[in-house]
């Protein structure tokens, strides 16, 4: 009773009408404290995994949406991490999101705000709506994300050109045509091979994932394109580091790159010699992850030539004791240059026990 | 406002306002900040999971999600400077407006900000029946004072005590002043690691019904409490959100 009369009349309308009363200290603050203050428990609501059900806090899309033209920058921060916070997860919650007016186009436009403290939640949000379909991934394209993408990928800030590849490489996994639309942008292409060759390791990573992408993904002519940009040598650097997930994903990259090669009668193979991949390649006959070596394996005898050995023992047993791979090593590795590379093997195979 | 941006060794991003200390869960690495900043703490620590490209299948299937399956703790303890800011400006009230200047005089002339020594008398009168509509403020006013040093606030002193169920029940007060200070002083507690008490005294519904008081100092408060409550875990949220707390936030 006594609550009633110290109460607004919308909560009496509320429980008369049953109206639900959404987020009226958003929709309509009385100042600007009370505005962030509630923004931020709203994202609190939002946030965390596993995530509230979409039932529950769905509801609160079309205001955050409102709040990204704002003028009021600790409300705009914590609306983008309440929306970072609800698209992170399948493609109904993407799109849930998404649907929300002007979202796609007014984050894509905050990336150029001047304040990294909005720049970070913003392509995180742009990172997750690319992770789900193509639709999805198309719309944030045509919102001109890769306009943006230059200044992104040489931010101060390593937590955002980290999460610029990762955005990018959902792109890169992405249909020929968003593949196509990224390979075009020849200055942001370079600066991702750079990023694979000298980068923190995170961000680093992360832009493995864009070149490994395109190389698994992408058409013949896309990974011509990908080699031209030196992609090659970028790849192979990567193999020297001991991340076992990274490496199969480089070594799925680089035998699509070669399959591609031999089927065009490119040289890709020279390319890997030289700069040093093949070593590293057969260095990795030593990893003790399984999947590793017999990618290893299958690399070198389908396109280092080792044919003549193929019918006798391909992936010998792993009880064999004794039994290593390239031991045995010649003086005909270094001698070989590139572009004797398919007929001839560049190495023999020690397969005696 | 300043942007405080952590410096960090670890491969963590923080992107952080709002705080005196912040740490990194993957590192250990502490920051403390100087200054009492406006509004809550906000930080965040990005995680980026993978998930194996596969050669030769539908594209989509190649897109990798983020795979953050951390939750981390979000609360903001609010800081004694802020209220005397906004009492400069904007007033707690007309009826209070005098009496709370005088009562920070008081205080201030006094030399003695309210300490843990004053906690039984003050929870005397809020026991009391008897007390007026102005002891019973000014009593809750002293837990919330307390509660709002900056430093190591005595939270479990005032629990040992057993304040926390009286805090709880002056949010069915009727004078919006003493439910806003009931607030103030439940949102610091909650923004320790104590925030599981303060629910399981039966604060949410209560700060629930109080989103929609017509006092927005109350609205701001409560939903501050709210939010530090649903910061501290992904169980908390539920119960908050299962309280209802979204519609009228």
């Amino acid at each position: 009773m006594r609550y009633i009369l110290y109460c607004q009349s919308d909560l009496f309308l509320t429980h008369f009408l049953n109206v639900p009363i959404s987020l009226m200290n958003i929709q309509n603050p009385d100042n600007n404290t009370l505005l962030c203050n509630t923004v931020w428990a709203l994202s609190n609501f939002c946030r965390g995994k596993p995530q509230p059900p979409l039932d529950s806090v769905g509801a609160s899309i079309p205001h955050l949406a409102k709040l990204l033209e704002v003028n009021n920058k600790d409300a705009l921060m914590d609306a983008l991490w309440a929306l970072s916070y609800l698209s992170d997860g399948n493609d109904e919650r993407i799109r849930a999101v998404m649907s929300g007016d002007g979202i796609t186009k007014n984050v894509v436009k905050l990336l150029q705000h001047p304040s990294a403290s909005i720049v970070t939640p913003a392509v995180r949000i742009l990172g997750n709506f690319v992770s789900g379909d193509h639709y999805e991934t198309q719309a944030v394209i045509d919102a001109g994300v890769l306009d943006h993408i230059g200044t992104l990928l040489t931010y101060p800030k390593r937590g955002i050109r980290k999460e610029t590849c990762w955005l990018l490489s959902n792109i890169a996994a992405g249909t020929e045509k968003q593949i196509d639309k990224l390979l075009h942008r020849q200055k942001d292409m370079f600066e991702i091979v750079r990023h694979v060759q000298e980068s923190e390791w995170d961000v680093r990573k992360e832009a493995t994932w864009v070149l490994a992408n395109i190389a698994t993904g992408g058409s013949d002519e896309h990974i011509h394109c990908l080699v031209e940009f030196g992609s090659i040598e970028a790849l192979c650097g990567v193999l020297e580091v001991a991340d076992t997930k990274i490496t199969l994903v480089v070594l799925d990259a680089i035998e699509n790159i070669l399959r591609v090669g031999k089927k065009e009668s490119r040289d890709y193979v020279g390319f890997v010699d030289e700069c040093d991949g093949l070593d590293r390649i057969e260095g990795l006959q030593e990893h003790e992850n399984n999947e590793v070596y017999a990618k290893v394996v299958k690399i070198i005898e389908t396109y280092f030539g080792v044919e003549e050995n193929e019918d006798e023992n391909i992936l010998p047993s792993i009880n064999g004791g004794s039994f290593a791979f390239g031991l045995t090593k010649t003086d005909d590795l270094t001698s070989t240059t590139s572009g004797t590379t398919q007929q001839q093997p560049l190495h023999p195979f020690n397969f005696s026990y | 406002m300043v942007d405080f941006k952590a410096k960090s060794e670890c491969s963590r991003s923080w992107v952080l306002t709002r705080s005196m200390i912040i740490h990194c869960e993957d590192c250990c690495h502490i920051i403390l900040i100087e200054s009492i900043s406006q509004f809550p703490l906000h930080r965040y620590c990005s995680l980026i999971g993978r998930r194996s490209v596969k050669k030769g299948i539908d594209a989509d299937a190649s897109r990798r999600r983020r795979d953050d399956t951390r939750i981390q703790i979000r609360k903001a303890k609010r800081e004694e400077g802020l209220q005397k800011r906004r009492a400069m400006t904007s007033g707690i009230g007309p009826n209070q407006n005098a009496n709370l200047t005088s009562n920070e005089v008081s205080m201030t002339t006094a030399t003695r900000a309210p300490s843990i020594t004053d906690i039984p008398s003050n929870l005397a009168v809020l026991h009391n029946a008897a007390a007026s509509n102005d002891q019973i403020y000014a009593a809750t006013q002293v837990f919330r004072k307390i509660l709002s040093v900056e430093n190591n606030p005595p939270v479990v002193e005032v629990l040992n005590s057993g304040a926390l169920p009286v805090l709880v029940s002056l949010l069915d007060n009727p004078d919006s002043k003493i439910q806003f200070e009931a607030s103030w002083a439940l949102t610091n507690i909650a923004s320790t690691d104590h925030t599981r008490v303060v629910v399981e005294y039966g604060a949410i519904p209560k700060m629930v019904k109080l989103l929609l008081s017509s006092d927005p100092n109350v609205r701001e408060q409560c939903a501050w409490c709210l939010g530090n409550v649903a910061g501290d875990s992904v169980n908390l949220r539920d119960i908050v959100l299962s309280e209802g707390a979204m519609n009228p936030l």
